[in-house]
């Protein structure tokens, strides 16, 4: 197992540096670039723009720009951020742990949803609970959740005023102020993947449910519950976890426009005004932190199915 | 059609209301005033008396309009905005402040201490927030008991005065002969045009009827009742009310009675003027009579069988008879003790009313609303979230007049320009930098001295990229308190541009050398209002008041809250989860926001925007061409339909708000006349040959691909593009990317036509059209050597008119080149909850606490 995760970390280094000189060249080449914006103002000190050009290198060929770009981040140095001059991993690593926790939250919420109202459609199968569960499953991925969350915001934020609509919250002002500045944009970011899970776990249960074993269990009088859950939706499971890990990906992109709406300060934010910007070393940590968050949730969710199946073993 | 309910809710119903509030307090307070004068000039003639009531009740008049218009004001924009920029907020202050005059000290603790007073000490500031709480949803209903009460007064009175016109042809018939003779008479002795009179069998006392040509109504009685010669007083006496023109004095003052029914002050002071004005026509009456006063008298005595009929018209027995008696006698009044608890039960609830209505209210966080903010290094970002929190944390050496942008004292007291490249400024003693931090250990603050601003200006010089001051020679510290500044060239827009010597904010050395950039940046301390408390990038800035500031900051502190969604932004400000977005941008919220009563919404500096040609790109390079197409679109119509009223059409690039005015002569320059633009372009070459309905010349159609970015400009350029088409020109939008229209704009523009924009900077004409900005502002690509010395010239004049009639003639050229197309201006505004009072928009950062307002919450 151990040598197995070194491998597979060692084998997401090329794809990081694959993915770092995609970004770099595309950002590159992509019409305008910061220096301009700035330029482009009435009031700028076209001097000190010019100058902030040199020191940060940018009137360089832009090969040898990417280099001295990886020279920094192979000791650890993501750059300076141009449009504030500020380092980037500094502002990165405050940011990165609240996309974080909202999309972790997320995920959390999404699997909440999806795995009981799966299982639940999959054993009433074309019973009302069947195409209820269903039809919110249509509606969630239907539904864009910009739009989710906007409403979210004017009828529990505005008009019942039971939860805050912006901000995170804070420790120190107890554990319910986390969690329910948490509660809407989770649930606003979790719903078209809990949608998208609901269906996945109804179909991965009904495959599941017409194998032999689970005959042969419920032949043996085992309760249903017991088949449900410990025959069926074990082996049920596989799917739905790669599918969440794959599109954890998803939520991810998904947390730039929840973060906006709910004000919540995490790095999608971040990156979006980066690329508005074209801050170039800001987008560039961004999508590394995000690829490298990307790859950690796939090997995680590989290493999960061992834990699951026990007949899945790496070495 | 809009339902009462409506109606009544509107924000200038509830500022009537107030008006009608604020009118009671007025009112009574001038019913004092002019009492004691009264009381002072009680031995003087009646003249000047009646002068003192009359004005009096002018005054009660015109303050309530004048409150009106004030607390309009600070409302909302009913309108569109005028060419001027719209003055704002508090002019009581606004007037005593000096522009550009040096400040004394005394005008200084003046200012000051006005707002450092705390509330009228007469009834406690707890009571009178709960009065105003009170009071406050009753506004409509006092409006709405105001207009039924206005509407029957009106109507008495226009009933009274078409009774009055009846009464000038019913029941009437000629005067005796005697009668008309000693009239005529008398009209020649007061020196007035021929009168006419009547007698009346229905009038029971003789009355003066009409404006325009007024007659005389006798009653039939008064023959009877009354001698010739004491006829001939109460003629005189009627004569002399139509010498002095009362009757239209009368009308005013019942218009001013109409209008203000439920004002006893207004009515005491009404009667007041009747009374005077019936003892300055006795005495008129008894000089060109030469009677004595005791024959007068005794005639009045003779008038009291008359009972008084008419109040439209004035009267010989008007005011009190007793009283005009005694007058007459020589002798005093009785003061009656009743009419003395009744006015001092006036005073004490004026005091009480004057007291709710005037009360401030201290302390309270103010919270704003930020998009973006990393760091608070005020040298280095240019970002809108950032710069709003830079003035409350440091302060700049002047700061931009609320009104006209000129320059105004702050950190510097006065300044001089002792030739035409130095600037000496004269810093406020007693300034100190914010203690309590790790630089400034509690009590251990310093004073802000010449130096600081000399280490600032370089650092600024150094490290801004947002913001330059232009060529300065030197920097310098003549003594403590005075810095010398040297530029290069003459240059007045050191002080007068808002984003130049403005924008630099006084920064302690030793805070920079010991936190070091980086953590200066998150740790800022300045000289400001306000202090740092706590501050997480993008997430949240907490401050609180400075207690050693030189003015006391009405607010406790100021919270800037991250909220990056320009929605989620409006939907806060709206719950009150927020108190203030600093600068709103779009036409589309405003217009949804300005429907809001619970909001203000407070006009700041807009931009230009317009269309722009690349005269360097065929076949724009053409004047022709560009000549035909600014005569092809309607611009008039596409701006009506998209900006107003929170826009204006341009005919120039230099905006309104500041030093250069608008230009009169540009308006002639532009014509829709498509006619005249398919002729020129005919001229030109470009005809529809092929018969395609595209006007083509060479094989090659004539295609218009206008770049542009999102907001308001799309929606005017897409009718502008319709326009085109119709034409037969093959005109199209190309809508970008930020990042990508100012580069390629930048980079020559292969299209050749753009949206042009500028936030409108003073000196924003420079930016755009001169010759040495080509390529980075000057997306034009135009240069004309004329203009650029034209530009240079008045770059290096310190003279105003000068340099105003220099920019204006760079303006006409560049406009009547046709380098760009003038749409509009369009409006950026402040919204604020309507509890937040003195708020300024920023210009040149968002200033709460100044010599020209301090910020505080009326909740």
């Amino acid at each position: 197992m151990f040598n197995y995760l070194v491998r597979r970390l060692l084998t997401n280094i090329p794809v990081l540096l694959g993915i770092s000189f995609i970004t770099f060249t595309l950002v590159t080449f992509a019409p305008g670039d910061a220096i301009s914006l700035m330029l482009g103002s009435e009031t700028v000190n076209a001097a000190n723009v010019e100058r902030l050009r040199l020191e940060l290198g940018l009137d360089k060929p832009w090969y040898v720009q990417y280099a001295n770009y990886m020279k920094g981040l192979f000791q650890g140095d993501l750059g300076t951020s141009i449009t504030s001059q500020q380092p980037v991993a500094k502002q990165i690593f405050e940011r990165f742990p609240n996309t974080l926790v909202l999309t972790l939250s997320a995920m959390l919420v999404a699997l909440l949803i999806a795995i009981p109202a799966g299982i639940l459609s999959a054993a009433r199968r074309n019973r009302p609970e069947d195409y209820g569960a269903m039809f919110f499953s249509m509606l969630g991925v239907a539904m864009p959740n910009f739009w989710l969350g906007l409403i979210l915001i004017l009828f529990f934020g505005l008009e019942l005023r039971w939860l805050p609509i912006r901000g995170m919250g804070s420790l120190d002002e107890g554990f319910w102020d986390v969690i329910s500045h948490l509660i809407l944009p989770a649930f606003t970011l979790g719903t078209a993947l809990a949608a998208i899970l609901t269906r996945l776990t109804r179909n991965a249960m009904l495959d599941v449910l017409a194998e032999d074993y689970v005959r042969t269990a419920k032949a043996k009088g085992l309760k249903e519950r017991i088949v449900l859950y410990k025959h069926a939706l074990r082996n049920a499971i596989i799917p739905v976890l790669t599918t969440a890990g794959l599109q954890f990906g998803g939520l991810l992109g998904g947390a730039v426009i929840i973060e906006t709406i709910f004000s919540w300060p995490g790095l999608g934010l971040l990156s979006i005004n980066a690329i508005r910007q074209r801050d170039l070393p800001m987008i560039q940590g961004s999508v590394l932190v995000f690829a490298l968050c990307f790859m950690l949730v796939t090997l995680l969710v590989d290493v999960l199915y061992s834990a699951i199946d026990p007949r899945i073993r790496y070495g | 059609m809009m339902k009462l309910n409506d109606l009544f809710n509107r924000p200038e119903v509830e500022v009537l209301g107030q008006v009608l509030l604020h009118s009671l307090w007025q009112g009574v307070g001038i019913a004092v005033v002019l009492a004691a004068l009264l009381w002072l000039f009680r031995h003087a003639k009646p003249n000047p008396r009646y002068w003192l009531s009359l004005l009096a009740l002018f005054a009660c008049a015109a303050l309530p309009i004048q409150t009106f218009v004030e607390l309009g004001r600070s409302v909302k924009p009913l309108q569109a905005p005028s060419p001027d920029i719209q003055p704002r907020g508090n002019s009581r202050v606004r007037s005593q402040l000096p522009t550009l005059s040096p400040m004394t000290d005394s005008s200084v603790e003046a200012l000051t201490s006005q707002w450092t007073e705390a509330s009228p000490t007469i009834v406690p500031e707890k009571t009178l927030r709960h009065w105003k709480m009170k009071i406050e949803p009753l506004l409509p209903w006092i409006v709405l008991i105001w207009s039924l009460g206005v509407a029957f007064l009106s109507l008495r009175l226009v009933l009274g005065l078409r009774s009055m016109r009846r009464l000038r042809t019913s029941f009437v018939s000629c005067a005796p002969k005697g009668i008309h003779q000693s009239l005529s008479k008398l009209s020649q002795l007061m020196n007035l045009n021929p009168v006419d009179i009547r007698m009346s069998r229905i009038v029971d006392v003789p009355l003066v009827l009409g404006y325009v040509k007024p007659i005389i109504l006798l009653p039939g009685s008064a023959i009877v009742g009354l001698t010739p010669h004491q006829l001939e007083m109460i003629l005189a006496h009627e004569l002399s009310h139509i010498k002095r023109g009362d009757h239209y004095v009368n009308l005013l003052q019942h218009i001013i009675e109409t209008l203000l029914f439920f004002n006893p002050a207004v009515w005491w002071i009404s009667n007041q003027i009747r009374q005077e004005r019936e003892y300055c026509c006795d005495l008129m009456a008894m000089q060109f009579c030469k009677s004595n006063s005791r024959d007068y008298a005794q005639t009045l005595r003779q008038l009291d069988h008359l009972r008084s009929y008419e109040q439209f018209s004035v009267a010989a027995n008007g005011g009190s008879l007793l009283k005009r008696i005694f007058k007459l006698m020589g002798k005093p009044l009785m003061p009656n003790p009743v009419q003395g608890v009744i006015g001092l039960s006036l005073i004490l609830i004026s005091i009480v009313i004057a007291s709710v209505a005037m009360a401030q209210t201290q302390g309270g966080v103010l919270k704003i609303a930020f998009a973006s903010m990393q760091q608070l290094d005020p040298y280095k970002s240019a970002a809108g979230g950032e710069i709003d929190a830079f003035s409350q944390i440091f302060d700049p050496l002047i700061i931009p007049d609320r009104e006209d942008y000129s320059p105004t004292p702050h950190l510097a007291e006065s300044w001089e320009n002792v030739d035409d490249v130095t600037w000496v400024f004269k810093l406020r003693q007693g300034v100190t930098f914010q203690d309590g931090n790790e630089v400034f250990p509690e009590g251990a603050n310093r004073e802000l001295t010449a130096d600081d601003v000399v280490y600032s200006i370089n650092r600024f010089l150094e490290v801004s990229t947002s913001f330059t001051l232009g060529e300065i020679e030197s920097v310098t510290a003549l003594d403590k308190y005075t810095v010398e500044i040297k530029t290069a060239k003459p240059d007045p827009f050191l002080l007068s541009d808002p984003n130049r010597l403005a924008r630099v904010l006084i920064v302690p050395h030793e805070a920079i050398e010991q936190l070091g950039d980086e953590g200066f940046a998150q740790n800022p301390i300045g000289s400001g209002p306000f202090e740092l408390e706590s501050f997480i990038p993008d997430q949240e800035l907490k401050l609180v008041r400075n207690e050693d500031y030189f003015i006391t900051p009405n607010l406790d502190g100021v919270e800037f809250v991250f909220i990056p969604d320009p929605t989620v932004q409006t939907i806060a400000l709206e719950a009150q989860d927020i108190d203030v977005v600093s600068y709103l941008f779009n036409i589309d919220s405003v217009t949804q926001l300005s429907e809001n009563p619970d909001l203000t919404l407070l006009p700041g500096a807009g931009s230009y925007r317009g269309l722009g040609f690349n005269v360097t790109t065929s076949p724009f390079d053409e004047f022709e061409v560009r000549d035909a197409i600014s005569k092809a679109i309607d611009i008039d119509a596409a701006v009506n339909a998209v900006v107003a009223p929170y826009g204006r059409r341009a005919y120039g690039q230099v905006p309104y708000w500041f030093e250069f005015k608008e230009d009169p002569e540009l308006a002639d320059l532009w014509s829709y006349d498509p006619e005249g633009a398919l002729e020129e372009l005919a001229e030109a070459g470009f005809t529809d040959s092929d018969g395609d309905g595209i006007l083509d010349r060479d094989g090659e159609p004539l295609t218009l691909t206008i770049k542009t970015i999102p907001g308001s400009q799309v929606r005017v350029l897409t009718i502008l593009v319709t326009q085109l088409k119709e034409l037969g020109i093959d005109a199209n939008l190309l809508q970008q990317d930020v990042a990508v229209w100012a580069d390629d704009l930048q980079t020559g523009n292969d299209t050749g036509i753009f949206f042009d924009y500028s936030f409108a900077s003073l000196t924003g004409l420079y930016s755009l059209f001169y010759g040495g900005n080509a390529g980075k502002t000057n997306t034009h690509f135009y240069s004309n050597p004329e203009v650029d010395a034209l530009l240079d010239e008045a770059s290096a004049t310190l003279d105003f008119e000068t340099r105003n009639s220099l920019w204006l003639e760079a303006q006409r050229k560049i406009m009547a080149d046709r380098a760009g197309i003038p749409l509009y201006f369009e409006n950026g505004y402040a919204i604020v909850n309507n509890y937040v009072k003195d708020f300024v928009p920023g210009s040149a950062g968002l200033h709460l606490v100044s010599l020209q307002n301090n910020v505080y919450l009326d909740k």
